[in-house]
């Protein structure tokens, strides 16, 4: 179960809105992810959580068939994804809705939310279902 | 005024090399095998405990208990690292407190255990680690997101073979590397094992039997993971200039990175070209006043097999891309063109966390590896960590 803090709260409200949010600097535009308050490029503390698209590429990732966390069952994917926002804006997911073996580098997905707890949302990836996926609100 | 390039350059000597026992449960606590590493490494440097004025070690265990079980008295200088690649910042560190005359000798200490679940199941046991360290952050006030606890736990993702697989297969898919090349590291280094008296596995192993080896995140093997034990390495460091009145042939410490790779966290970090602990590029060489030709054999961190061909590449040891065919066909094999990991690595001698790779370069260096030895071994190199971070150290013949 994530344990928020002020950092990330924007992260964690946005997606029980079904919507990812993502650390934006208002002065430079530069994605921040993992979420802190100052932008580690031009240090302004405009920082704010924006709406994205959702839209991503599988980078890289591997199909674990151990149980290395409690309530979660192999064989799972942990990848790599690039958001389409910006070179290198990388979130660490699973890959939701397809079976492991059907997952591929360079594959184009999209976020959706799976509900882990009550009130509890958590932001994954699946197969782009149309090029005009979209997470929450256009 | 900038410092110059080779202002650190073997101005420091590894003088004392030891280890503890090392088992799958050697039946001694974490600080008492730090001890045991200590004393040994203190005794092989020919030194005495109040010879002993500087400490460093990862915690844990912790440096006061360490000082208290060698039986230091009068430190003026001591380290209690509590996170980085391995044993590397103790080592680097420890090297820069004698040459800054912090300290006349050095005791570096890096000891582990195997997981153990106290009682509850592996996970369970993590698990709840993992929530002790998130509270631990929280309480201290850091304010900042604590990364393992939101973005990777609830993915299933808070392991170092979860965080590093998909790494193993972007390599692999991009080179074209297949399952049999990849099994040429832990083949190679299982086979230098049965020569090391130290290495806690040492029966020899097949494609086949690396093949049938299981997933643990596909595409890493468990004979892809290094082999968890209890144990401890340590050595001493002393002042260049001292280590000539001590009993073993000077190993001279001739540079260090320490580093990330652009980024510094696993999943967040992307470009293979920026590997290799901040030495990417010329920058170790440069310092040390060599290049990758002169080194005569290399202890590269194999936290996972596929770690190797990539510090192969970094280091310029082989060319970018070919680190996968160059761990064929015995090249890094003992007698071939450039021995790697002659101890049997952390693959089979066993998890020390980079010490004891260490270890071992400086033993190479000195000429007592016996059927170990790489002939005429005048130049090592030492590495730990990988990907996003890392560090490494180049070592002399004296």
């Amino acid at each position: 179960m994530p344990v928020t803090d002020s950092d990330s709260q924007e992260y964690w409200e946005g997606a029980k809105r079904r919507e990812l949010v993502i650390k934006q600097c208002q002065d430079c535009r530069y994605y921040i992810h993992l979420p802190r308050p100052q932008c580690p490029r031009c240090y302004s503390f405009n920082v704010k959580g924006v709406w994205v698209s959702g839209r991503g590429v599988v980078q890289t990732f591997c199909i674990v068939h151990h149980i290395l966390e409690p309530g979660i069952y192999p064989p799972y994917v942990c990848a790599i994804v690039e958001l389409e926002e910006q070179s290198g804006l990388h979130l660490l997911t699973n890959i939701v809705n397809c079976p492991p073996e059907q997952v591929s580098i360079a594959m184009l997905v999209e976020a959706t939310f799976e509900e882990i707890a009550e009130g509890v949302m958590l932001p994954q990836f699946q197969p782009r279902q149309s090029q005009e996926a979209r997470s929450g609100r256009p | 005024m900038a410092a110059r390039k080779d202002s650190f350059r073997d101005k420091v000597a590894v003088a004392g090399v030891g280890f503890s026992r090392l088992d799958r449960d050697a039946g001694l606590g974490l600080t008492a095998l730090g001890v045991e590493a200590g004393v040994n490494a203190i005794r092989d440097a020919g030194l005495k405990a109040p010879d002993i004025d500087g400490l460093a070690t990862m915690y844990p265990p912790q440096v006061f208990d360490l000082i208290e079980g060698v039986g230091l008295d009068g430190v003026t200088w001591f380290y209690n690292c509590e996170f980085g690649p391995g044993a590397m910042p103790t080592i680097i560190d420890a090297a820069l407190a004698v040459a800054a005359g912090m300290c006349n000798a050095a005791l570096v200490v890096r000891t582990i255990v195997r997981p153990r679940p106290h009682g509850l199941p592996p996970a369970e046991a993590q698990r709840a680690q993992q929530i002790v360290r998130g509270i631990t952050a929280k309480a201290k006030g850091y304010g900042y997101t604590f990364a393992e606890e939101q973005f990777r736990l609830s993915y299933g993702a808070s392991t170092i073979p979860a965080l590093s697989a998909p790494w193993m297969r972007l390599y692999m898919e991009k080179n074209g590397v297949t399952p049999e090349q990849m099994a040429a590291v832990p083949i190679t280094f299982r086979k230098h094992a049965s020569l090391n008296e130290r290495a806690v596995m040492r029966t020899p192993i097949t494609v086949d039997d690396y093949l049938a080896s299981r997933f643990i995140c596909e595409p890493l093997r468990l004979l892809d993971c290094d082999l968890p034990i209890d144990g401890a390495g340590a050595a001493v460091l002393v002042p260049a200039e001292r280590a000539r009145d001590l009993p073993h042939p000077p190993v001279y410490i001739s540079a260090a990175t320490l580093g990330t790779g652009g980024k510094s966290l696993w999943e967040q970090w992307y470009d293979f070209g920026k590997h290799g602990g901040g030495a990417f590029g010329d920058r170790i060489w440069a310092r040390a006043g060599l290049s990758p030709q002169d080194v005569d054999v290399a202890q590269l961190y194999d936290g996972f097999s596929f770690f190797v061909p990539l510090w192969l590449e970094a280091l310029g040891l082989c060319k970018k891309d070919e680190g996968h065919e160059f761990i064929q066909d015995g090249r890094i094999a003992i007698g071939g063109e450039l021995p790697v990991n002659t101890s049997g690595g952390q693959l089979s001698e066993g998890r020390l966390m980079g010490m004891g790779l260490f270890n071992e370069a400086v033993l190479q260096l000195r000429g007592q590896c016996g059927v170990r030895q790489v002939e005429d071994a005048r130049v090592a190199v030492m590495s730990g960590g990988g990907l996003a971070n890392g560090g490494v150290v180049v070592l002399r013949q004296g």
